[in-house]
């Protein structure tokens, strides 16, 4: 008796273009394949997708389902040969009609901001399958198990996507083992600057990130509105072997060390320039999703530790290395690219440079195998400059001072050191010009020097109005612009640079109301009654420019001097 | 001598070797059913001889059902029903099912075991038994693995007939609910 059960269905094929009688067809590289069951109960085809999780299909626009659940008729069935086993068996006619669909995923661009990803179909066979179509095409009907021939889907000459994505989607011939730095977290490597950069952006600042949304051409960044960035804290390297690289079935191990550079950074790489070699050994791990199956019906996240293990070379040399993982077809690793998790505090500031070596297992087990390193072709990409700066930003007071400000005549008048116990005495209707405050200031690093990436600082002066339970800012004039002081406020854009350095030293603003009755305890100041005296708090913040490839480093500190201002009598 | 038309004179031995298969056993049971029902052949004209064991065998009352041992038995049987039935007017159907082997020729199996030199029978020697048979047509009928290979011996007569479930190279498969 036949009765209707789920097998799994398993094959390869490929996508072809045909071009014409006069030229072979080409492989459709780096596309998507939905696979579909069809049937004609004569009333018309139905279709059924069998995939949860498309294809996408390889340089030589090769690609392949496993285990896709189909039901079929079945049987067991018994030898007449002792010792009479028994096998189920599948009646071919129950076996099912394929139909593909290829299409690909495009980023919608508005106004050069991502608004997500589309999927465009670029070739249906659910459009076109009449019984002409299947009588042309036998061997997509009553499709075996598993182990037949590859089915090959062959895109009809004329097919104006298709034909434009091989000429656009050829990807560059790859040596046979070389390496590629692709990524740091968010960061792309077309947005880090590389040594000897003559782009724009990068001339100059190899190891800085721009991001590419923040270039000429706007294009989206994942890490977008950063300019000019060092990097700093934890990196999350990302590369990948190229495709040619053999995998060694799991075999493959790796080192990844940091230089410092002694060549000119406005020249190309070079190799010999590079000097006291730091290996990286912070410990490895990544994530990886197994889907749903017999044993795991939800699916599941594992953690894999991939080191440093520690290993020896066929030289006896003892190395730790990093794994490798060897992602098998029921996995899923979003983040397969991940190369080291890295804490750039072990660097010195500035400019370094990361390498990598290969190595294979030669012989062994999975703990004492003996490893021998790959001889690695050189590529423009094997190599990363980073500029790394773990320093915090200090905002720091170097002198306060009162004094009267002549808005008239653009000078300061009276300066006197801040009282020590900073009572700041204000006279409503001041004929000698408005009372003020000169701040003399400088954003630092832990040891004292100017932070040479400063983005940006913000002075200013905070009081509790009347009653209030809260504080706002002193109304002040953004600018009293008298020969050597600077904006209240400014940041690195305002300041473009050769170097992307940018310091706040040795600055100096005023800080005074923006009318002549501003300061709180003034008519103008805390309308309509104010207290003779008031609370106040002159503050300096700041920010760096230095990332992690996720975010932005060491938030926005600020320093405090608080105050007593005072109407005078009052 | 013409073939007869008389269910009365219509007899069957049919056999397997294996009785612990099941797809044998409804072998069996299929044709007794084909026989007594569609071609009326008389319950008591009909000798079900089996191998070694106690199957479950379900078939009409009056049916002869005969239990064997090894190979000598199943020599004797067969010889007695060829011989009781040696008579023109009647069309004899042997029918045989279960294991067959291909180790030096094709072989049908007399029991359950794995196959040697003691419980297989080739063609050679069916053709022996046969040849003591003088009476009607004759009908055989062989349904295990390597059956092809049985024809050659069966050639002789212009009154006997041969027919197989596969070739002398090819296994025999079948259900365990609905027979080969």
């Amino acid at each position: 008796m036949w009765s209707i059960a789920m097998k799994p269905l398993s094959f390869v094929g490929e996508v072809r273009v045909s071009l014409g009688t006069d030229l072979p067809p080409e492989p459709l590289k780096g596309v998507r394949v939905d696979v579909y069951k069809f049937e004609n109960d004569g009333s018309g085809f139905t279709f059924e997708r069998l995939n949860q999780v498309p294809a996408r299909t390889d340089d030589h626009g090769k690609f392949d389902f496993s285990d896709l659940p189909v039901p079929v008729e079945v049987r067991w069935v018994t030898s007449g040969i002792y010792p009479y086993d028994s096998e189920e068996i599948v009646t071919p006619d129950s076996l099912p009609n394929l139909a593909f669909k290829i299409f690909i995923e495009a980023e919608v661009l508005a106004g050069g901001t991502s608004q997500g990803t589309q999927f465009s179909d670029i070739y249906d066979e659910q459009q076109i399958i009449d019984q002409d179509w299947i009588d042309d095409h036998g061997e997509r009907i009553h499709v075996p198990l598993e182990g037949d021939d590859p089915i090959t889907i062959m895109i009809p000459e004329g097919n104006a996507e298709a034909t434009f994505l091989v000429s656009t989607l050829d990807l560059p011939e790859f040596d046979d083992s070389d390496f590629h730095f692709l990524r740091v977290g968010r960061a792309t490597r077309d947005e880090i600057g590389e040594l000897g950069d003559d782009m724009e952006e990068y001339s100059g600042k190899p190891g800085y990130m721009t991001s590419s949304d923040m270039t000429t051409s706007q294009q989206p960044s994942f890490f977008g509105g950063h300019v000019d960035a060092p990097f700093g804290h934890v990196l999350y390297i990302g590369g990948v072997f190229a495709n040619n690289f053999p995998n060694f079935d799991g075999n493959l191990y790796y080192t990844i060390s940091f230089w410092e550079y002694d060549g000119d950074p406005d020249e190309e790489f070079d190799h010999e320039k590079l000097e006291n070699e730091v290996q990286i050994i912070d410990p490895l791990y990544n994530k990886k999703y197994i889907f749903p199956n017999g044993d795991i019906p939800h699916g599941k996240w594992e953690t894999i530790h991939l080191g440093p293990f520690d290993r020896v070379t066929e030289n006896g040399d003892n190395v730790k290395v990093y794994k490798r993982p060897n992602p098998q077809q029921n996995e899923y690793w979003p983040w397969r690219d991940l190369m080291a998790i890295w804490n750039s505090a072990e660097a010195p500031n500035g400019l370094i440079v990361l390498t990598i070596r290969a190595y294979k297992k030669i012989s062994g087990g999975e703990v004492r195998g003996l490893l021998q390193e790959i001889s690695m072709d050189p590529s423009e990409n094997n190599h990363l400059p980073l500029h790394i700066d773990n320093r915090r930003p200090v905002p720091t007071f170097l002198k306060i001072r009162t004094g009267y400000a002549n808005t008239d005549y653009g000078t300061i008048d009276n300066e006197q050191e801040l009282d020590d116990c900073g009572e700041i005495s204000v006279v409503p209707n001041q004929t000698n010009g408005n009372e003020c405050i000169v701040v003399d200031y400088s954003i630092e690093d832990e040891s004292g020097n100017a932070h040479p990436h400063v983005d940006s600082y913000n002075l200013g002066i905070r009081y509790t109005p009347k009653g209030g339970l809260s504080s706002t800012n002193v109304n002040l004039e953004p600018a009293f612009m008298v020969p050597d002081k600077k904006k209240l406020s400014d940041n690195y854009a305002n300041n473009p640079q050769d170097e992307p350095h940018w310091k706040v030293q040795d600055y100096s603003s005023v800080l005074v109301p923006s009318s002549l009755n501003g300061w709180p305890p003034e008519p103008e100041g805390d309308v309509p009654n104010p207290c003779n005296q008031y609370a106040a708090a002159i503050y300096l913040s700041c920010s760096v420019r230095t990332v992690n490839g996720w975010g932005k480093l060491f938030g926005s500190p600020s320093v405090s001097r608080f105050v007593i201002i005072k109407k005078e009598g009052g | 001598m013409t073939i007869t038309s008389s269910p009365d004179d219509k007899f069957a031995f049919l056999f397997t070797g294996p009785t612990n298969v099941d797809r044998f056993i409804r072998d069996i049971e299929n044709v007794v059913d084909v026989l007594t029902e569609y071609y009326n052949y008389p319950a008591g004209n009909i000798t079900v001889v089996h191998g070694p064991g106690d199957p479950p065998l379900d078939v009409p009352d009056g049916v002869n059902t005969i239990n064997i041992e090894n190979k000598h038995d199943f020599k004797n049987e067969l010889e007695i029903f060829l011989e009781d039935n040696s008579d023109p007017d009647r069309t004899v159907l042997l029918y045989f099912t279960g294991g067959g082997d291909n180790t030096n020729g094709p072989k049908l199996l007399i029991d359950g075991s794995e196959p040697s030199s003691s419980n297989v029978v080739d063609p050679t020697w069916l053709k022996d038994r046969l040849s003591t048979f003088s009476g009607g047509y004759l009908n055989v009928v062989m349904q295990q693995s390597y059956s092809g290979g049985f024809l050659s011996a069966l050639e002789d007569s212009s009154q006997w007939s041969f027919t197989c479930a596969c070739s002398e190279s090819e296994d025999s498969w079948g259900t365990g609910t609905e027979g080969s």
